[in-house]
């Protein structure tokens, strides 16, 4: 783009100048006209050739950079040729031609790949509720006849469905969103519910206290969210006194909910990737372990504006917390 | 009380029917929908069962039109749970929303408080036995005597007032408690009971909480 590429690539025109000044030199010289003239005429010749070729390599700059900017401010690149100046000289056309023909066809196939991509979103949400009904079938023969191994395997079949669902939902989290206010403990309480016979049975003791708070934000995609990480609670609890806290509080105006077990905790060397899609843990009991579930959970939860961390000491504990956003309607309602 | 199931998945219908009535429940399903709203209108009962997916008719269109007719309470179940359902099921007047699979404690704990939302009375107190249990101070009175229950105490005490005479084992006191969000285990339910009955005594109650071995608690 500089100007020294633009006159080599304007060398002949400058060669025929070179010519013409030789030209000229030999015309006074046959004519006996004084040189001075000539040098003069020469001189201005090449002021004014050069002159035009900035003033052209100016003009053609200013389009050029046009260009670039126009791209970079464009957020998907591939739609440039839609914007872009048609061009019918003949160094541009060939090149505006093959953009436009490039985006098209790569347009077109994001098309379709989007289009497939949607409908096998739109066949595994099917599928997973097709699923339920008769999931919902076995799960309340299993109840009725007091299976109980029946039972614990339907709660894992549950939880996948669940998680085959929300996976291929995380991707398009924009069409089933939906914030509203909501108290904590109402999120939680079904939670714990669901949990019953396993926490009854396992002997684990549930404390939940400061959970009347609000917050703002969509009911299924947060509950989804902590059942994985209760989920991940109880299936870790291996102390005989096995309890697990949930509670909330209030730091620097957001609503951090805390879930804190004492089960075998998360060794530091995998602190780092337990947010890893398919990490399952280097050394922990690998019972029905996807390494989908947290994933998913960082996954929604930065869709949803929340922040999760994990604070775990290894064999002690394992907290978790949630830090609701702070919402402006959440101000609005404190200042009344 | 009497529950009305609406479920076309004929498998669903009857477990359902199994398990509500094990809980205590009169239930009625119905088996042909050809003219559901029909049907429906013409039964009696509490509470209504209804599925979404209906063959002939939306479960929203039922329940609008039940709805005009009659004041019982609609709970909705679906294995869609979507936005718009939810939203849908609330503008057609729906009391409330499961999705299935459905899981026993909170479909019960719905039900119940579908019903329960529709009682007008609500106590201040409850006397047993010449025995006062102040709801909103969590306080037993007893001839001039009182004393005050911790929150696990109050509420132990409260189910066994709200079904006087009757037994209730450990299970039932501990569904009671989940559901309303005090969640005991076993042996923490225990050691409420006999700091219950301790306190009892100080106020002059022997053996107010009885004991039938092998089933659970009485007043």
């Amino acid at each position: 783009m500089s100007f020294g590429l633009f006159l080599e690539k304007n060398i002949s025109f400058l060669l025929f100048q070179f010519f013409l000044s030789f030209f000229i030199f030999f015309i006074f010289i046959l004519l006996e006209i004084s040189l001075v003239f000539a040098i003069l005429i020469v001189f201005f010749i090449f002021l004014f050739t050069f002159l035009y070729l900035y003033c052209v390599y100016y003009v053609k700059k200013k389009k050029a950079l046009e260009i670039i900017r126009e791209c970079n401010d464009l957020e998907e690149k591939y739609y440039i040729s839609e914007i872009i100046h048609k061009d019918d000289s003949i160094d541009g056309y060939p090149y505006y031609y093959a953009l436009k023909e490039a985006c098209k066809a790569m347009n077109d196939k994001i098309g379709d790949i989007e289009k497939s991509e949607r409908d096998y979103q739109e066949y595994i949400e099917s599928f997973a509720h097709e699923i339920k009904t008769p999931i919902a079938a076995i799960s309340l023969y299993a109840e009725n006849k007091k299976d109980e191994s029946l039972k614990y395997e339907i709660r894992k079949i549950e939880e996948y469905v669940e998680q085959v669902l929300y996976y291929a939902r995380s991707d398009v989290t924009e069409k089933d969103y939906f914030v509203k206010k909501i108290k904590i403990n109402e999120l939680i309480h079904p939670l714990i519910l669901k949990n019953k016979d396993i926490l009854l049975k396992r002997h684990i003791i549930i404390n939940v206290h400061d959970l009347d708070v609000y917050v703002y934000t969509d009911e299924k995609w947060v509950s989804f969210m902590i059942s994985q990480v209760l989920n991940n609670a109880i299936k870790y609890l291996d102390k005989d006194k096995k309890m697990i806290e949930i509670y909330s509080e209030i730091k620097d105006n957001q609503v951090v909910l805390m879930i804190l077990d004492n089960g075998c905790g998360i060794r530091s060397s995998d602190a780092p990737r337990v947010f890893d899609k398919g990490f399952t843990g280097s050394n922990r009991k690998k019972e029905y372990a996807t390494g989908i579930g947290l994933y998913l959970v960082k996954k929604l939860s930065e869709k949803l504006d929340i922040t999760v961390s994990i604070d775990s000491k290894y064999q002690e504990y394992t907290k978790v917390s949630f830090v609701f956003p702070k919402s402006k309607m959440h101000e609005e309602i404190q200042k009344y | 009380m009497k529950l009305l199931i609406v479920e076309d998945d004929f498998k669903i219908r009857e477990e359902l029917k199994i398990l509500l009535e094990s809980e205590g429940y009169q239930v009625e399903a119905i088996d042909f929908f050809q003219n559901i709203i029909q049907d429906i209108i013409g039964k009696e009962y509490d509470l209504l069962l209804l599925d979404i997916n209906l063959p002939n008719e939306n479960g929203f269109t039922i329940c609008k039109e039940i709805k005009k007719r009659k004041q019982a309470p609609i709970i909705f179940v679906t294995s869609r749970n979507k936005e718009e359902d939810e939203l849908n099921s609330i503008l057609s007047g729906g009391d409330d929303f499961v999705v299935k699979p459905y899981n026993k404690y909170i479909l019960l704990e719905k039900i119940r408080r579908a019903l329960k939302l529709n009682d007008p009375t609500r106590y201040k107190e409850i006397v047993v036995h010449d025995v006062l249990l102040d709801l909103h101070l969590s306080k037993v009175k007893y001839q001039e005597k009182e004393v005050e229950l911790t929150r696990n105490e109050f509420r132990i005490l409260y189910y066994l007032f709200l079904n006087v005479g009757q037994v209730l084992s450990k299970e039932k006191l501990i569904q009671y408690l989940w559901n309303d969000q005090y969640y005991l285990d076993e042996t923490i339910l225990l050691v409420n009971i006999n700091r219950l009955r301790k306190k009892l005594e100080d106020i002059g109650l022997n053996d107010f909480v009885k004991t039938k071995r092998g089933v659970g608690y009485f007043v």
